[in-house]
């Protein structure tokens, strides 16, 4: 795995933009500053007597000189710090994703479960603020506020440590609320966050909320959770109601002694009364980047700590235990051996042994399947054997041979995989079928969607395979993200299929079709059915039973409903009969005819 | 408090204030295409609203008003400190009489502004005055050796309080710098810092003590102006605030008098948007409205005025070039929204990539995806940026280009008015003024444009939600009938129904009865049409052709809250509030006694789990609480039907695998709800079935086998091989949300 650039590497990379940014910026804040002086410059040349029409061109043309002058730079500046904040940004992005997807489930688990979307969303917009305003406020803050307190100072000193005395509390104000300004806007966007949430749940419901009246406590939700968002934006405007006005407070008490003291300097003749407006116009220019210094110090903070965060996830060092190039050849066909020896697993932060000792050997190039309630470990089994999450105790053979020595890639190549929820992604039908192998034929994805039964009516998927399914798009039923989940699976034409509950959603007839189709096509490939119907557990080779991380029975299917225990059970509790598939068949689609 | 950048809102460090709202704003721009905008008309739309919190509002409003007025006194303080007390500085003239100072050279000043001192030939003008010469006629003044040359320092004897004998001291004192006229005292401007100190304390005591309570009240009043700001932020929020929440509800009320058919053609979640971004952003323009929009135009009012009142001319070449920003700003406008829409989905695709790919991680590792899910991810994420660039570009370009107009404007001003005063039409310091005012007037007009946009989307958002209050509800009877108590049958009479017109016929002519106490069940594959059965029986839709009877009345024709409560219903999806059980099992109706509740649970075989439940009935559930398993639910949901007496029971079975000791009780306790009451039930478990005094099999829409279990088992048709198969039991494609 390569490695990959951090962000001080990025930094770097993107440190001309930086630069230039930083000192046109600079040059603009100094440029702005003479523009007073200019005015004044024209109305002495007005006030010394004497004066000819021509004799204002200079500062105007001066003036109008400099005003193009600022606004070309201040385009460069925001072209150049905005856009180091943005390739930043995208970098930074990137980057975590490209981490993210690499590290392993366990890690995953362990270290940023639920606040990936926090490090994707929240820590990245952190960055690029702190980035972008933070970096320009900071600029503002001590060019502006040391050029002005430079001119104060050479003015009256003494004056300037009593205009500045109040000055510091503003900065220390905004340390101190910053903090608690930022945690209550969070705060509001978390309430807005879980308000959006019930107001959603509530409106998807509304169909069952009528149906049994409920729409008084419907409301009420809604209305509690309402509330609570007003009272967060409340308690908001509080704090800030509090905060920004007092820093008025301050620079106001700034000028209130400036006008006393420096008053009483002009009386007593320490003090002339052009120097005494002037210092008193520079204070005012002051008081912003003060202000501002105190939320950049915090946006500074925060985009640190975030930055500290990203980099975490995003040089964090490949742990795998597997090795990066194969010393064997992979097994050609699907008729390998896989065998789990003596394997337990918790799941990382976890206590409970989810699977504990777990021995067992599938038939080779056979469907084997695996049963049991749930909870009782069948899909960390499969975790495990894609290599997805390491045993924490002992080992598992494929082929013969540790599972562990194979390269993770080739290991998880051997395997097609259908997870029960038969995740969907917003994208085409056809991106989603040729997920694992995305420049697979029309014909090849046609056919491993007709294979799983996935049926490209026109009326549920009008624009065929490039119809969008997803979130965006069509919602699939339970039944047909299976089945797509399904396809996905096949279209790999692996060795060895993994379906985990995969077709729990299915018409039991549907079911039934596509197992017919999976014989017909499988060759030697070896399977793992993991299932709760009987009518697909007895096409397995070899079942196996789990109950709490155990294997308590194994067997053929005739052997297993005569022995006592959950197989039994089970299917004594469902009264099963099972009918001859033919006159099954026949029968279906004879009264579909007569139906249409 | 004009410093220096111009990439800072208005009014201090707004950005913490915005970054909630803005993200909200943004949300509003990508959802429907704003509709007609500029209809003021709109925003009566939501006075009815207001009731309630319009003392508040108003009282916010006063404060804005208050905290503005102070704002404006504040700097006028500053002022008046100068020309008041610490350099009163006024002109002497050496005339005989005030007839004989030329009027013409006077300008804006009249003859009587000049005040006779007490000594002959000697006349004085005060502070305040003095500024109105204009620097022509001064010099003309000055040539004519009428009026002096310096600056005087002027005050009147009595403001002095100190008696002749103190003043003839203080004369002396000072080297006779200091003039005693009867009325007056005066000194140079340039001999005011060769006097001591001590003459100095005495001769400006008065001007230090002014300073000193001036400089008191300037804290006074700035902390007034504290408490007004504070005051009127908060009072805004909670008005605008409260006027959201109203609006939330009153929109929540009307979304559950729409028909079902409505709430099918659209999304949930664009129905979310519209109580909950769309809601916010009427939240920020009333807010906003009241606070910027309302003291930016007062200040923009001001100016303009002002100038106006000083010199019309120079006020007219200020104002000429401001229809160019706002031309910028419309041009920019139409280009940041369409930006903005797309930048916003792109960040929201990108954000769901992001999620999908966490949840689909174990796909993305098994699959051996990682490095084309991470370049396909690379492509987005770049063209995100490219995006943000463009939009970063068309604002480095526009808000540069407005400072560029208003710097020209200066230009202008001080180019046009300086040969004004060159010309004698304009005094120097009215030109100053200009040079002020005109920085005064494009500050806010720049802040409004930027604040249109925001105006704009919050437009189309009241837009939004007036168009879903405009909805017209559920057809009701006009006359609507009580449904018979207790009801017992009900009938489906020839019955065809389709959800769209576009799609084909979920029923098809189908006609059955359900008579007094009998359960009867619908078996048939998804899509057969038994969830439309139900449907139909809780009026969610009407029927395409056919009818609906209760106990022989048209459905039409009756009272639909009325009819839908004496109907229990119990589905798969089993809604857990937040709240305790028991608010669970009375479903809010807090009339319920308790003991109803309990007897309830008893019944339903529910009061096993939950007195195991460590708190038992006071167990809080939800999604805070406690989760139960979907046997459990199973058990509450009846329960909770049972609470309700209710007198027909439709039952969704729920398909959920559930192990078999659940699956035992709610075998029992669909019993209980069977019991005496007329039942419809989806069933898909073949215990289930067996309950049942007929089975109706769905296939297609239509009504294809009708019987007992044993009679249809017996023909050997559709039920019986379905039964065979018993997959039904596993039917997890919930018909109950079709849709």
């Amino acid at each position: 795995m390569d490695k990959r650039p951090g962000a001080k590497a990025y930094l770097r990379r993107h440190f001309r933009s930086l630069a230039l940014g930083t000192f046109t910026l600079s040059l603009c804040n100094l440029l702005q500053m003479t523009f007073p002086k200019l005015v004044g410059w024209s109305i002495d040349i007005l006030g010394a007597g004497g004066a000819r029409r021509g004799d204002l061109s200079r500062p105007v043309l001066w003036i109008l000189g400099l005003a193009v002058a600022v606004a070309a730079l201040r385009f460069i500046w925001r072209h150049n710090i905005y856009g180091f904040s943005r390739r930043m940004e995208r970098d930074l992005r990137e980057s975590l994703y490209a981490s993210f997807v690499r590290l392993p489930l366990s890690r995953q688990r362990e270290r940023l479960s639920g606040d990936v979307m926090a490090l994707a969303t929240n820590d990245i917009e952190a960055v690029r603020q702190a980035l972008g305003y933070g970096l320009v406020s900071l600029v503002d803050a001590l060019v502006l506020g040391l050029a002005a307190v430079g001119f104060m100072l050479s003015i009256s000193p003494s004056l300037s440590l009593v205009a500045f005395l109040p000055l510091p509390f503003i900065t220390l104000l905004t340390v101190f609320f910053a903090k608690r300004l930022f945690k209550r806007v969070l705060r509001t966007q978390t309430v807005f966050g879980e308000l959006t949430e019930t107001a959603r749940e509530n409106i998807a419901g509304f169909k069952v909320i009528r149906a049994m009246g409920l729409e008084e406590l419907s409301r009420a939700e809604v209305r509690a959770k309402s509330s609570e968002y007003v009272r967060a934006n409340v308690n908001l405007a509080f704090l800030t109601g509090l905060f920004f006005p007092l820093l008025y407070v301050f620079t106001n008490l700034s000028l209130a002694a400036t006008l006393y003291f420096g008053g009483r300097h002009v009386v007593f003749g320490q003090m002339s009364a052009g120097d005494f407006v002037a210092f008193v116009t520079y204070l005012t220019l002051i008081t912003w980047p003060l202000m501002a210094l105190g939320l950049t110090i915090t946006r500074l903070q925060q985009g640190l700590a975030s930055l500290k965060r990203l980099n975490a996830v995003i040089m964090a060092e490949d742990e795998s235990v597997h090795p990066e190039t194969s010393s064997f050849p992979l097994p050609a066909g699907g008729d390998f051996s896989v065998e789990f020896r003596e394997v337990s697993f918790v799941y990382p932060g976890g206590e409970k042994k989810v699977l504990d000792r777990i021995s067992l050997k599938l038939a080779p190039g056979k469907i084997n399947a695996l049963t049991g309630p749930t909870g009782a470990g069948k899909s960390a089994l499969v975790s495990l054997l894609l290599g997805l999450y390491e045993p924490s105790e002992g080992e598992i053979l494929i082929d013969g041979r540790p599972s562990v020595r194979f390269p993770l890639s080739a290991l998880r190549s051997l395997f097609g995989y259908a997870p029960q929820d038969g995740h969907i992604f917003s994208a085409t039908l056809r991106e989603n079928i040729a997920f694992g192998k995305p420049d697979a034929s029309e014909e090849e994805i046609s056919e491993a969607a007709r294979t799983a039964r996935l049926l490209l009516d026109a009326d549920v998927f009008p624009q065929g395979l490039d119809t969008r399914v997803g979130e965006k798009g069509v919602t699939l039923s339970g039944g047909q993200r299976q089945r797509v989940a399904l396809a996905r699976a096949l279209l790999l034409q692996p060795p060895f299929l993994v379906l985990d509950d995969a077709l729990a959603a299915v018409d039991a007839k549907v079911e039934d079709e596509i197992l017919n189709n999976l014989e017909r096509i499988r060759k030697n490939q070896g399977v793992l059915l993991i299932s709760h119907r009987l009518a697909g557990l007895s096409r397995a080779e070899r079942i196996f039973v789990m109950e709490e991380g155990r294997i308590t029975q194994e067997g053929t299917f005739a052997r297993l409903k005569a022995e006592s225990g959950y197989f039994k059970r089970v299917s004594d509790l469902a009264r099963l009969t099972f009918a001859k598939e033919e006159i099954l068949k026949k029968t279906l689609s004879s009264y579909e005819e007569a139906g249409s | 408090m004009s410093g220096g950048g111009e990439k800072r809102p208005r009014g201090s460090g707004a950005s913490a204030e915005s970054s909630g709202a803005s993200a909200n704003d943004s949300e509003a721009l990508a959802g429907a295409p704003p509709g007609r905008v500029s209809d003021s008309g709109l925003l009566w739309f939501l006075w009815p609203d207001t009731k309630g919190f319009r003392g508040i509002l108003a009282l916010g409003l006063f404060l804005i008003v208050l905290a503005s007025l102070i704002g404006v006194i504040l700097p006028y303080l500053t002022k008046v400190a100068i020309d008041g007390y610490i350099l009163p500085l006024g002109r002497r003239l050496a005339v005989d009489s005030r007839e004989a100072v030329p009027p013409e050279l006077l300008g804006v000043l009249k003859a009587d502004d000049l005040l006779y001192s007490g000594t002959p030939g000697v006349f004085f003008l005060e502070p305040g005055k003095a500024g109105k010469l204009d620097p022509l006629s001064e010099k003309a003044l000055i040539r004519l050796g009428i009026l002096d040359k310096d600056f005087w320092y002027l005050k009147k004897r009595g403001d002095l309080g100190l008696d002749p004998e103190e003043l003839e001291r203080l004369g002396e004192e000072s080297g006779r710098r200091i003039e005693l006229h009867p009325d007056f005292v005066a000194a140079r401007e340039r001999d005011l810092p060769l006097l001591s100190g001590s003459v100095t304390l005495i001769l400006r005591g008065a001007d230090l003590r002014g300073l000193k309570r001036l400089a008191l009240f300037f804290v006074i009043v700035m902390i007034a102006g504290y408490f007004a700001e504070l005051g009127q932020r908060v009072l805004l929020e909670t008005g605008s605030q409260r006027l959201g929440h109203q609006l939330r509800e009153r929109l929540l009320i009307k979304l559950f008098t729409l028909p079902q058919s409505y709430l099918d053609r659209q999304e949930a979640g664009r129905l979310t948007t519209r109580a909950t971004s769309d809601v916010n952003n009427v939240s920020i323009l009333v807010k906003s409205t009241a606070s910027t929009f309302f003291s930016d135009l007062l200040s923009l009012l001001g100016a303009t005025v002002v100038m106006f009142s000083l010199h019309w001319k120079l006020a007219l070449i200020t104002v000429v070039l401001s229809p160019l920003v706002l031309f910028a700003t419309r041009i920019f406008g139409k280009i940041a929204r369409t930006q903005q829409r797309d930048l916003r989905s792109k960040v929201s695709r990108i954000n769901q990539l992001f999620s999908e790919s966490h949840a689909g991680m174990a796909l993305i590792q098994a699959f051996n995806r990682e490095k084309r899910s991470a370049a396909e991810f690379g492509a987005l994420n770049d063209a995100n940026y490219r995006t943000g660039m463009l939009q970063l570009r068309a604002f480095a370009i526009f808000l540069p280009v407005v400072d560029l107009v208003s710097s020209t404007a200066l230009a202008l001003v001080l180019w046009f008015g300086g040969n004004m005063v060159l010309e004698n039409t304009v005094s120097l310091g009215v030109l100053a003024a200009f040079a002020v005012y005109c920085g005064r007037f494009f500050a806010p007009i720049k802040d409004l444009a930027e604040k249109m946009n925001n105006f704009q989307s919050a437009f189309a958002s009241i837009e939004r939600i007036k168009s879903v209050m405009e909805e017209p509800g559920e057809e009701e009877a006009a006359a609507p009938l009580p449904p018979k108590i207790p009801g017992k049958t009900a009938e489906f009479k020839n019955v065809s129904f389709r959800y769209r017109p576009e799609l084909p016929l979920a029923l098809k002519d189908v006609t059955f009865k359900l008579r007094e106490g009998e359960t009867v069940a619908l078996v048939g594959e998804t899509g057969s049409g038994k969830s439309s059965v139900v449907n139909l029986m809780l009026r969610f839709y009407d029927p395409e052709r056919g009818e609906i009877l209760f106990d022989g009345v048209p459905l039409k024709r009756l009272d639909l809250t009325l009819h839908r409560r004496r109907v229990g219903l119990v589905t798969q999806d089993v809604f857990l509030y937040s709240g305790t059980v028991m608010d669970n099992l009375k479903l809010g109706r807090t009339e319920v006694p308790d003991r109803v509740a309990l007897k309830a649970a008893e019944a339903a075989g529910a009061a096993r789990f939950i007195e195991k439940l460590p708190r038992g009935y006071l167990e809080p559930l939800g999604p805070e609480g406690r989760t139960l398993s979907a046997g459990e639910r199973q058990l509450l949901a009846c329960a909770r039907a049972l609470v309700n007496a209710p007198e027909f029971i439709i039952l969704d079975e729920a398909t959920a695998f559930v192990d078999s000791e659940s699956e035992l009780l709610i075998s029992e306790a669909m019993n209980t709800l069977f019991e005496g009451r007329s039942s419809i039930v989806v069933a898909h478990r073949l215990s289930t079935i067996r309950k049942a005094h007929r089975i109706l099999v769905f296939s297609r829409g239509r009504i294809v086998e009708e019987g007992t279990h044993a009679e249809l088992v017996s023909l050997g048709g559709l039920y019986h091989h379905l039964a065979l198969l018993q997959g039904l039991s596993e039917d997890a494609e919930r018909g109950f949300e079709r849709g």
